[in-house]
């Protein structure tokens, strides 16, 4: 990953590569030493993706997600606004020493009577192990609440994309840029819990251990996306589509229509013909329709009206993502 | 995060004589050899780091931290480098510092090969307790310095303890209570000869 700068001595561009200290200027010579505020470096990832191109994906999502094809046509586009969401990316070395308790499984060979060989297994006394711990860290973690996105990664977009010096005041003329809800000792803790994780063996009972994370390199990408409003009606249908590749994040459709016509027209018909047998047979079908109606739907009137008259019922929303 | 984190970016010019100093990517602190001056970046303005080098043969001269240590565990302090050996298992080479002094934690400052070959050297050099004039030359070139005194300060429990007998790490009650504090750390060079992956001192029967 590497991003572009300005040489302040010579404003030559060049390109610095995200998670080192420093740099120098092919074309002055000059060392130069690059850091953030609170010593976390910030990048954001530019978009590949227009306003229109944007509406095209999700379009031709669409199109193909398994909504009705009509409904999809009565979908108007409302709004849209480019969003940058922040991750956080962490190279250090975790450190430090895990204790540990596992079972001894010892194999005996006996002889018996008849002069046949077994191996037997058997619990011996548990041993305890003391490990040294030194391995590199590599983790990235979303800084916002990214069940609203259903963005869960950069790590990998990051490590591909060329990243961009943050210049938070062009990049707020552009779109919406989230802060960080989540700071930088929240993330220490998580990668040290995914590396407490990766070093432990199988077949523990008991485990004990102390990690700490040192020669940190700590940024903070910020990720395009496109978060476009549809109507339909009253309703309003969000969709998220991720501005560097076009694909849907995350997004809620108006699911199928369907025109009932059977059920309340059986109904109907059954009721009828149990009238037509005998009044006691007809208000004994009535009374059975009506248990059946008020354990599956509530007995009241507006609910029998649904079931007799809406004829055209909506399925439900299509949840993506 | 109350604040926009922007880029900043800051010239490596030497305070003294205004060169450039020579920078790696990874870099923490920076030599100029013209000066015999190490910086070091604190905020957006360079500070003076004092760098003793130490004597010895060699021309490789690869940069340590040096911090004066006390460790207490359940069996008591350990303040002395007679207690540390005590501590440690090691046997005195009648070469260490006097007995009454405080011990000495080395942890390398140069870029590591991997993780553990820090632990790994750092071990060995404390292990030692090694007792080193200055040298009277000031070397033209030092291998460069990737790690700074706080990193040093964080890896040191975990270089203690790889020095510690594994009978000892076994008990988890005495892993428990093993707990280190550091004196103000001081940024040395050893000289080594090496062809680059490998370094070796004769004095100290050492290869890195």
């Amino acid at each position: 990953m590497s991003a572009a700068i300005s040489c302040p001595q010579c404003g030559s561009p060049f390109n610095f590569r995200e998670g080192t200290r420093n740099a120098v200027c092919p074309s002055c010579g000059t060392a130069l030493s690059v850091h953030g505020e609170a010593g976390v470096q910030r990048f954001f990832i530019e978009e590949r993706l227009d306003l229109p191109r944007a509406r095209s994906a999700a379009r031709k999502f669409l199109a193909t997600a398994g909504v009705d094809p009509h409904m999809a046509e009565t979908l108007k586009f409302e709004r849209g606004e480019l969003c940058f969401l922040p991750f956080w990316s962490l190279r250090a070395l975790a450190l430090g020493w895990q204790w540990l308790e596992r079972e001894k499984i010892v194999r005996e060979e006996i002889v018996d009577e008849n002069g046949t060989k077994r191996v037997v297994e058997r619990r011996g006394t548990n041993e305890q192990l003391f490990e040294t711990l030194a391995s590199p860290l590599d983790w990235s973690s979303p800084a916002f609440d990214s069940t609203a996105f259903g963005l869960r990664g950069v790590a990998v977009a990051g490590a591909v994309l060329p990243l961009k010096v943050m210049d938070l005041a062009a990049l707020k003329r552009r779109g919406t840029v989230f802060d960080p809800v989540k700071g930088a000792d929240q993330v220490r803790r998580e990668a040290l819990a995914a590396a407490r994780d990766r070093c432990r063996p199988a077949g523990v009972i008991r485990i004990s251990s102390t990690i700490q994370v040192c020669a940190e390199k700590l940024s903070l990408i910020s990720y395009p996306v496109w978060r476009l409003v549809f109507t339909s009606g009253e309703r309003l249908y969000p969709l998220v589509v991720d501005a560097v590749n076009g694909r849907i994040l995350k997004g809620r459709f108006p699911g199928r229509t369907t025109l009932r016509l059977f059920a309340p027209m059986a109904v109907v018909l059954q009721l009828v013909y149990a009238f037509s047998l005998h009044r006691a047979v007809g208000a004994l079908a009535v009374a059975v329709f009506l248990v059946w109606f008020y354990t599956a739907r509530g007995l009241s009137p507006a609910e029998l009206a649904v079931f007799f008259f809406r004829l055209i019922e909506r399925g439900e929303d299509i949840e993506h993502g | 995060m109350d604040s926009p984190m922007e880029l900043r970016v800051v010239p490596l010019l030497c305070p003294e004589c205004g060169r450039t100093l020579p920078a790696g990517e990874d870099d923490a602190l920076f030599y100029c050899a013209d000066c015999a001056v190490a910086w070091e970046l604190e905020g957006t303005s360079l500070a003076r780091r004092e760098v003793y080098h130490l004597a010895g043969e060699g021309t490789l001269f690869l940069p340590f931290w040096i911090l004066p240590f006390q460790v207490t565990t359940r069996e008591g302090t350990v303040g002395t480098v007679e207690d540390y050996r005590g501590l440690s298992g090691a046997v005195g080479n009648g070469n260490g510092p006097a007995r009454s002094g405080l011990p000495l934690l080395y942890v390398p400052a140069y870029p590591y090969q991997s993780p553990l070959h820090l632990i790994r050297a750092g071990r060995l050099l404390t292990l030692r307790q090694p007792v080193m004039t200055l040298s009277r030359t000031r070397p033209s070139r030092i291998h460069p310095v990737v790690f700074r005194e706080e990193d040093a300060r964080k890896t040191g429990a975990t270089i203690l303890l790889a020095t510690v007998t594994e009978d000892r790490k076994r008990a988890l009650r005495f892993l428990e209570s093993f707990s280190c504090t550091f004196g103000k750390g001081r940024l040395c060079t050893i000289p080594f000869a090496g062809n680059g992956s490998k370094f070796y001192h004769a004095a100290l029967n050492l290869e890195l």
